[in-house]
This record gives structure tokens, C-alpha cells and sequence, in this order.
């Protein structure tokens, strides 16, 4: 029960961190765009086709952002960040209500909820 | 009385929902036309699934086709392919630009020394002027095995162009993107989605790889 409370509470640490370095990155820093982009898809057990899904850019896109290449132009950088940024914030609410940070769908629901969300 | 007004030409990324809908589009022309390459139904569906199939479409049907095939660090745009009926639109031409726009400013090839290509057929006169019009640049001449429904030579070659995007195309994409005003050549009403980006996020990208890329 400790332990659980324990991870929790060190999981909101972490998205409300990631939350905050979202909302003051500088767009033009290359490696804290992929550091973040790599740290969003861990705490929100995203893949690259969700990502792609939501900015409606090809998966191999995604790929390469992932893997530091090919990264997005710093102008196109503020929307991605700001979803990010929204994801985090809705994660953490379903947190803080004590439900399933996935959402009430399971994985499935959580990605459908997330496109949703995006569009 | 209402007057009709005709649903809008809209340019995107087609879903893999398309996919059968665009081989047939693909099919019906580059069955007829011995200078486009045919593509497979895998290698449509393939492009689809990596979100590489960029399409026109008004009232749930194609009126375009163009793919984006990535390799041996080059883009390569092809298979542009408009129906007939909505000729002389300007459509080929601008979903092209789209493409274009969306590759520059998503994966900034030029920053990985990346090229964008595109190949043309000796006998096919059709898109010449267009990419020229777009600020390709001719490199040299390609040679490639084809299928046999293509215009071969002897030995079951085809051959033709290889063009390069340069710095002026651009310049010009830029142009062109500050100066649209959502409708065709016609007056016809276009639209691009760009899901959670905005028009104002491609102009000030673009805007900003003009001033890195400065005319030579």
C-alpha cells in the first residue's frame, strides 16, 4: 500500500515536471524537443502512431523525431508542446481523482479518448 | 432562394481508409498512361499506413493522388495523378505544394542533406511544366528496370529525369503560401488539413527556412 502510494505520488512528480519544462521550453533547444517528445511517449505510454495520429504526419516522421533526426521545424514545435502539455495535465487529473491514469476505456479507451481529444 | 455551393476540395494525408479507393484512382490512369510507374495495392496500402499517400478529395471522392516515397536519404514525390473532370483547376499543382510543404517543414530534409526528387519520364510531357513552375531543378538523366506496362526499351528500361527541389522552389512555395486565399484557380473553395497545426505555423516555418535558405 505504501509502495503503491509511493509510485504514485513519484509518477506525479514526474508528469508535473515534464508539464512545466513544456510550458517554458525554449522551441529552437533541438535536444530538449527530443528529450521531452521522449519522456511524453514513456509517462504517457504513447506510441509513434498515436503521435502521428494526432498531427497527422507519417509514422516514420515520428520515428525519426523520436530518434533525434529529421526533427520538426522549431515554428511547427509550440503545438506539439501544447498537446503534450494538455495530455500531461489530463493524466494527472485521473490521478488526482484516483482513477486509472489510463482513463475508464483501458489502453484502448485511453487512445481513443486521446485522438479524440485532439481533433 | 439559396444558391448551391459546392463542397470544398480538401488536401490531406489519406487514412488507410482510402487505400482502395486510391489504387483504383492510381489504376484507372496509369493503366491508360504508359509513363506512370503502377503501383502495387502493397505498396499503395504501405504508403497510407506511413501516412505518405496525400490526396484531394470533395464529397467523399478522389479528385487527386500524389505519394511521397522515402529513400537512400531522398524524398521522392510521384504518382501525381488528378481526375479529369476537375482539370485546369490548379489542383495537381497545389497539392503538390501541400506535399511539398508538409515534408519541409515536418522533417526539414535540407537539414539532414536530405533531397527532394522527383523523376519523369522521358515521354511524358504532362507535369514538365509544373515542376519547373515549382522550382525543381533538372540533375541528370535515370535509368530503371520497369514493369512491362510501362514505355520500355529493349533491354526493359525506362528513362527519364531526375528533378531536384532547389532553393527558389522555396522561395516560391513561400509565395505562394503567403498569397493563398482558400479558394482554386476557379474560385472553387480549397482546404488543408493540418490537424492541431494552423496555416500561420506552415507560413512562419516557411518564412523562417527562407531566410535560412536565401536565394542564391
Amino acid at each position: 500500500m505504501t509502495t503503491t502510494l509511493a509510485a504514485e505520488t513519484s509518477r506525479e512528480s514526474l508528469l508535473t515536471t515534464l508539464r512545466e519544462r513544456t510550458a517554458s521550453v525554449d522551441l529552437r533547444d533541438d535536444k530538449e524537443f527530443h528529450r521531452i517528445l521522449l519522456e511524453a511517449k514513456r509517462l504517457l505510454e504513447i506510441s509513434d502512431s498515436d503521435i502521428s495520429e494526432v498531427f497527422l504526419v507519417t509514422r516514420p516522421t515520428v520515428n525519426r523525431w523520436v530518434n533525434g533526426k529529421n526533427l520538426p521545424h522549431p515554428a511547427m514545435r509550440k503545438p506539439i508542446f501544447t498537446w503534450v502539455n494538455e495530455e500531461l495535465s489530463h493524466k494527472l487529473n485521473n490521478l488526482k481523482r484516483g482513477g486509472s491514469s489510463r482513463g475508464s476505456g483501458g489502453e484502448a479507451g485511453y487512445m481513443g479518448e486521446m485522438v479524440a481529444r485532439s481533433r | 432562394m439559396m444558391s448551391a455551393v459546392s463542397a470544398p476540395f480538401c488536401f490531406s494525408r489519406l487514412r488507410v481508409d482510402w487505400v482502395s479507393a486510391a489504387l483504383s484512382f492510381h489504376r484507372k490512369i496509369s493503366s491508360s498512361n504508359p509513363t506512370i510507374w503502377p503501383r502495387e495495392e502493397q505498396e499503395v496500402q504501405r504508403f497510407a499506413e506511413d501516412r505518405h499517400l496525400f490526396g484531394v478529395t470533395q464529397s467523399g471522392k478522389l479528385a487527386a493522388l500524389c505519394y511521397l516515397a522515402a529513400r537512400d536519404r531522398a524524398w521522392e514525390i510521384g504518382g501525381l495523378v488528378v481526375d479529369e473532370t476537375v482539370g485546369r483547376l490548379g489542383i495537381g499543382t497545389m497539392l503538390i505544394q501541400f506535399t511539398l510543404a508538409n515534408v519541409l517543414v515536418f522533417d526539414q530534409p535540407w537539414a539532414e542533406k536530405e533531397e527532394l526528387i522527383a523523376y519523369v519520364h522521358d515521354d511524358n510531357q504532362a507535369p514538365r511544366k509544373l515542376i519547373d513552375n515549382l522550382g525543381f531543378e533538372f540533375v541528370g538523366k535515370a535509368t530503371f528496370p520497369a514493369p512491362p506496362s510501362m514505355k520500355r526499351d529493349a533491354a526493359g528500361n525506362v528513362t527519364g529525369d531526375k528533378f531536384r527541389f532547389a532553393v527558389e522552389g522555396l522561395h516560391r512555395l513561400y509565395a505562394w503560401l503567403l498569397q493563398f486565399n482558400g479558394t482554386l484557380r476557379g474560385g472553387e473553395r480549397a482546404v488543408f488539413d493540418l490537424g492541431r497545426h494552423s496555416l500561420e505555423d506552415f507560413k512562419n516555418a516557411l518564412r523562417e527556412m527562407t531566410i535560412q535558405y536565401p536565394r542564391p
